[in-house]
């Protein structure tokens, strides 16, 4: 959305744009009202889709994780956060500078990437039921990338 | 919207934009169609507009064309369809933050240096005047402000 | 059970990358001014200024440019510590003091590589024999060097480094750099320590002693 829209900016000042570029524009502000859409569900299902992930962890972890549980919610809250902002202007670069560079060495530090996985793998179940598999299809690779930068070191073990 | 999409990004750090943050996305959404056909009209009586702007301004001062005795036809021309054509663009993805910043202060250093700018009320007038003709009303109020503000920060 | 609505709520904004450049820095090009998310006016200091600065600092005082700029850095690095401090307390909503150390480190980094001072790492693997190791790499202040120096020239960058230190750790700590890009050496280092320990560096550094080797040195030295 973000670069998109940027080039066609930048075309528009070069020259009037024509009807393939114009055809560009209408994909993607139909993209973006999709992403908009998406964007409010997580916004207004927050909380639901945070309790229902720590129900389900707290009847399957160890007491041990269960007292880190708060705080492993609390971060991955935060990371949907950027994830959905980061989805709704279609910029993975968004997501990669203002959340996943700062936050990932510091989860790494708790060392409990166990814990991380299975909440990363209970919220995406989680969402995967919440949205039709079109809107699903927008917000994968989003989670995909966290999934990869965050939770890359846990498979290399 | 790409710059208001910035800095949507940055004023809801850390949280979720409520619904009136996001307003002006559904606004734009709202009004894409209505701006494609702004701009394709702008766009293909481009010629008519500059011609029609040009003829006025010769019957209203026939000096507007000199600066200090040098002919400057060739340049108010090229000038005024880099603006017209910028302020389309700006209309169509909906960026008057954008023109203002990266085009119209620089022009303005331009036309002030000139002494020029004591000029372009009446020429941004005749400018608004001859884009609004081939506008219904509804198309008009997008693209007005936009020929305001260039009329504004210009003269 | 897990009060997830009393968990977000308690304590929102939640906050990300504080430093990420796009949301740290903006601009007024009307008036021509930049500003840090704070509010606070920045600068910026073009290459032109920096080589400036050297040469011009080398024809008035000579050998003493090196000393003068280390002291500007101290300067500079104090301030920059109050700023960057007040800063993250804002933001993250607690004192660096309580922050976690790797918290911290990644705010330095961040905010090193937003204010264009090139990528910084710390060291932490001497912090038991008293020495903190800083690694910088492309460095602006190195880059405007003099290329035919004959020693590490981030005088200013080793200045701020001393004072940024000196006020997280609460003791007076000095610093000494000990590689430098602009003798082609492929980042800078700066060792930390307090002074008396660390300036035993500056000897080792003026016999051409290499990085790793005054690091043994000054651990050896330690031992004894």
């Amino acid at each position: 959305m973000y670069t998109e829209l940027r080039e066609l900016l930048y075309d528009a000042e070069e020259h009037y744009l024509q009807s393939q570029e114009i055809d560009k524009l209408r994909q993607n502000v139909q993209s973006l009202k999709e992403r908009l859409a998406i964007y409010k569900a997580l916004r207004d299902r927050e909380r639901e889709i945070f309790q229902n992930v720590a129900n389900q962890l707290e009847k399957e972890l160890n007491p041990q994780e269960v007292e880190q549980l708060p705080k492993a919610i609390r971060q991955w809250a935060t990371i949907l956060r950027y994830l959905a902002m980061g989805m709704l202007l279609n910029s993975h670069e968004f997501i990669q500078r203002r959340i996943l560079e700062w936050i990932t060495p510091v989860i790494e530090a708790h060392s409990r990437l166990s814990l991380d996985r299975q909440t990363y793998q209970a919220l995406k179940s989680e969402l995967k039921n919440l949205f039709p598999e079109k809107q699903w299809q927008i917000l994968q690779p989003f989670l995909l990338q966290v999934e990869q930068t965050m939770l890359r070191s846990d498979e290399t073990k | 919207m790409y710059k208001s999409l910035a800095r949507l990004s940055v004023e809801t750090d850390g949280r979720y934009a409520t619904d009136n943050e996001l307003q002006f996305i559904e606004d734009y959404i709202n009004s894409v169609e209505k701006r494609i056909t702004t701009y394709e009209k702008i766009r293909d009586a481009e010629p008519k507009i500059i011609e029609k702007v040009e003829k006025q301004k010769q019957e209203i001062n026939p000096e507007l064309f000199k600066l200090n005795g040098r002919d400057i036809t060739g340049i108010c021309r090229r000038d005024m369809i880099d603006i017209l054509r910028c302020s389309a663009g700006a209309m169509l993805l909906n960026e008057m933050d954008y023109l203002r910043d990266n085009m119209l202060i620089w022009y303005r250093t331009i036309v002030q240096a000139y002494q020029y700018d004591r000029h372009d009320d009446a020429i941004y007038k005749l400018l608004e005047n001859n884009t609004k003709a081939y506008l219904t009303p509804e198309e008009a109020k997008l693209m007005i402000p936009i020929l305001q503000l260039d009329h504004t920060l210009l003269s | 059970m897990i009060d997830v609505s009393n968990l977000l709520q308690t304590q929102k904004p939640l906050p990300g990358n504080y430093f990420a450049y796009d949301a740290y820095v903006s601009g007024d090009y009307e008036i021509g001014l930049i500003e840090n998310r704070a509010g606070a006016r920045l600068i910026a200091f073009p290459k032109l200024l920096l080589e400036a600065m050297y040469t011009a600092l080398d024809q008035e005082i000579g050998q003493a440019s090196g000393l003068v700029l280390y002291n500007c850095g101290r300067w500079w690095g104090k301030n920059f510590y109050r700023r960057f401090a007040a800063e993250i307390k804002e933001y993250y909503g607690k004192p660096l003091a309580e922050m976690e150390m790797v918290e911290f480190i990644e705010c330095i980094k961040q905010c090193w590589k937003t204010y264009g001072w090139g990528v910084i790492d710390i060291d932490l693997s001497y912090y038991q024999q008293g020495y903190l190791v800083i690694k910088t790499t492309y460095s602006p202040f190195a880059q405007a060097a003099p290329a035919d120096s004959n020693k590490p020239m981030c005088f200013a960058e080793a200045g701020l480094l001393s004072a940024f230190f000196t006020q997280v750790s609460g003791k007076e700590l000095d610093c000494v750099q000990t590689a430098c890009e602009s003798m082609g050496e492929e980042s800078n280092y700066f060792v930390l320590g307090i002074p008396e320990r660390v300036r035993k560096a500056q000897a080792w550094l003026t016999e051409g002693q290499d990085h790793q080797t005054i690091m043994e040195r000054l651990c050896v030295n330690q031992a004894n």
